[in-house]
């Protein structure tokens, strides 16, 4: 049942990601794409990786995939100039499936093969087209997924820990710089668009 | 601890740094001028490279210090070469035309034609700070955070000119190439790490040293398809050949003071991470090889050596053709980094040593260069400026002609620094090319090291056309007879202690050889 599930998640987000880009008219384009994150995040809370689907589903959901659905309606972008560029980006389709597909040849026989036990046909799909490409029989398990590896301190062995007190600790405690990183690369970013696109007084 | 306290003050000085001009420049009613802050800038960077090379104590550092918890590791060559990139960008910080010259204060209007933007040291600064976290670092989320706020940076520079089109469509073909090239760079982290678990560059090396080529093929071979996919994002990063086509568009789109930036600085911290990488895969004994029908294949060197190949041939070949100077210099750039990729391919001691000496050579030769190039705009077009709207710069080679007779320090000057950059034997392009050259021979390379001799012929014919139009080519006025300094006088030190530094490093080579040849030692005694 289980794979099941994220097989149709799967599909379904691989879907919606086609029509992001076939679509013509850019809002209901900014739609698929919520409908991506939200299958997106649906097969990670499937998969056991909590933290990670929900916050898909708040940072890009609620924010940036809304943001841009606000920017795409305000921009008021005129139809028949879409439609003109869309035929014209039709012409490169063989080219987009043969980089796509030899993508996904190098991609699947380079990933870790480990996948053993999961169900036949109508349950991993996806896995019996694999072994039939990759010559194979490769199917793979959702069970096990380690949420966190615990160092021998003692204070780690006392409690389990929930995923997001697993990534707090070891983001806060392990990775402290990273964090230190990464806020500055934020600053960087708050700065840049401001950088690029503030006029001062003597400009006018 | 001493060593990871002193690393701390100097990311401590280069962010207050950033949190000071970030005030300075917001300030509403305070009237600093631009160029005043890149002198704070550059004051910083000094500091910062005091402060670095204060660090360094090879004693102490041994075969290096790991801090912050072993994200980050200290060595002799990361902070040698912290120092270095430190000096340099400071000296990059220097060639503002004189807009706040006392002298100028009346001709201020006609000066408009110079852009002075008040965030620029700001973004230098962020780019630094990004550059010296790369250098030392030892992780793979480590090695792909720096490399982002180094090249984030990099990017709101290339588009920091925002009225001008060329800029910006460059600053925008940068954006989405080198987001491609961190993609890439991603994808290859994500491999080694779904393979091996392990984002610790020491613990990867260690794990791939475990059992030969074949336990390597059979277990191992997609964690080092995600290596050799992380290098080609690096390759991508410091345009070498194969994925050098965005190179010569930015660097001849954006304004020359930017590119003086961009020619220089993100290469250097990105060669000196190949470099560690090199020399950890270098120790594990089986290197990075893949059985290729029985037969071991080294992917990592064979990709070095390809790629340096494809440079040197395309760098050359195809410069020949340019007659805009900036592109002229992208791909003398690409030629000089196929010398580099070959010297680090090659992997012995003295080949390290003499990349490292081919670094510090080329980067304050092609500063020159820019340098050079930066004045030459000021004394032709800081009063009239451009027909074309191209404010200041130089843009054709053709603009130069005749340029000897009206400005013969300046002459002499680029052409001691393209004699370097040809490697003509006095002066210090040419130790660098002969260092790297011996080192292949020595080790056997004896193909490449034809084709690097054969194109380096073949491209100082393009550096002997820029001398010819220089000295010899008809001299046309275009300059009015304005009495006034046209360029700072920091500036021209800079010009001159530079062209000194070329021009008679023969006489005293012993403070840089012996400092190459020491970090050379390091990674390969300690």
């Amino acid at each position: 049942m289980n794979t099941f599930l994220l097989d149709l998640l799967a599909f379904g987000a691989v879907l919606s990601g086609v029509l992001v880009i076939t679509s013509k008219n850019p809002v209901i384009s900014v739609l698929f794409l919520i409908s991506v994150f939200v299958n997106a995040a649906g097969y990670l809370l499937l998969l056991g990786v909590g933290f990670v689907g929900i916050s898909y589903l708040i940072v890009y959901v609620g924010a940036i995939a809304i943001l841009f659905l606000f920017v795409v309606m305000m921009l008021n972008i005129q139809l028949t100039e879409i439609v003109s560029v869309g035929r014209e980006y039709t012409k490169n389709l063989p080219l987009g499936f043969i980089v796509g597909s030899l993508f996904f040849f190098e991609v699947l026989s380079v990933l870790p093969a480990s996948y053993s036990d999961a169900g036949e046909l109508p349950l991993g799909l996806f896995n019996y087209i694999n072994g039939l490409f990759l010559g194979v029989n490769s199917s793979f398990t959702s069970s096990d997924v380690h949420m966190t590896f615990s160092g021998p301190g003692a204070d780690d062995s006392f409690t389990g820990f929930l995923q997001i007190e697993a990534i707090g600790q070891g983001l806060y405690t392990y990775g402290s710089l990273w964090l230190l990183l990464g806020s500055i690369i934020l600053l960087l970013a708050m700065l840049g668009p401001i950088t690029l696109c503030m006029r001062s007084a003597s400009d006018k | 601890m001493c060593v990871s306290m002193l690393y701390f003050a100097l990311t401590v000085m280069l962010v207050l740094g950033i949190f000071s001009l970030m005030t300075a420049v917001a300030l509403p009613n305070v009237n600093i001028s631009p160029v005043l802050l890149t002198r704070v800038a550059s004051i910083v960077l000094l500091y910062a490279a005091a402060l670095s090379f204060n660090a360094l104590d090879i004693q102490a550092i041994g075969s290096g210090v790991g801090i912050y918890s072993g994200l980050f590791q200290v060595s002799s060559v990361s902070q040698s070469i912290d120092t270095f990139i430190f000096l340099v960008g400071a000296m990059i910080l220097l060639p503002w035309a004189p807009v706040t010259n006392s002298v100028m204060a009346g001709a201020r209007s006609v000066f408009s034609a110079v852009p002075t933007i008040a965030e620029y040291p700001l973004m230098i600064l962020f780019t630094t700070c990004g550059a010296t976290f790369l250098v030392s670092s030892a992780d793979l989320v480590s090695v792909y955070l720096s490399i982002e706020l180094q090249s984030f940076a990099v990017y709101i520079l290339a588009t920091l000119y925002r009225d001008s089109e060329s800029a910006t469509s460059a600053g925008l073909k940068y954006f989405l190439l080198g987001g491609l090239s961190s993609a890439l760079i991603l994808l290859g982290s994500v491999l080694v790490y779904a393979y091996t678990g392990l984002t610790n560059l020491e613990s990867i090396f260690t794990l791939l040293s475990v059992g030969g080529v074949e336990n390597l093929t059979t277990g191992l071979g997609p964690c080092i398809i995600g290596l050799t996919i992380m290098v080609v994002g690096f390759l991508f990063k410091v345009s070498a050949a194969p994925f050098h086509n965005w190179s010569p568009d930015v660097y001849d789109g954006v304004p020359t003071i930017v590119t003086t930036w961009l020619a220089i600085m993100p290469k250097i911290s990105i060669f000196v991470l190949l470099l560690e990488l090199q020399s950890g895969f270098g120790f594990t004994g089986a290197s990075l090889s893949l059985l290729v029908d029985g037969v071991p294949f080294d992917v990592w060197k064979n990709l070095l050596l390809v790629s340096s190949l494809l440079s040197l041939i395309i760098g050359t070949v195809v410069g020949l053709a340019q007659y805009r100077i900036k592109r002229l210099f992208a791909y003398s750039t690409i030629s000089h980094v196929g010398f580099l990729l070959l010297a680090l391919a090659v992997n012995s001691e003295e080949s390290i040593e003499s990349f490292l000496f081919y670094i510090v050579q080329y980067s304050i030769t092609n500063l020159n260069a820019f340098l050079i190039l930066l004045a030459f705009g000021y004394m032709l077009y800081s009063t009239v400026g451009r027909k074309d709207g191209y404010g200041t710069d130089v843009q054709f080679i053709s603009d130069l002609s005749g340029q000897f007779r009206a400005n013969p320090l300046l002459g002499l000057a680029l052409t001691l620094t393209l004699f370097s950059m040809a490697g003509v034997p006095p002066l210090v392009g040419f130790f660098g090319k002969q260092m790297v050259l011996y080192s292949a021979v020595h080790s056997g390379y004896y193909f490449m090291s034809l084709v690097a001799i054969i194109v380096s012929v073949i491209s100082a014919s393009y550096y002997l056309k820029i001398v010819r139009v220089i000295h010899f080519d008809a001299y046309t006025n275009v300059q009015d007879a304005v009495q006034a300094p046209k360029m700072t006088n920091v500036h021209s030190f800079a010009i001159a202690t530079l062209t000194m530094a070329i021009t008679l490093f023969v006489f005293k080579p012993s403070i840089i050889l012996n400092s190459t040849s020491l970090l050379a030692l390091t990674l390969f005694h300690y």
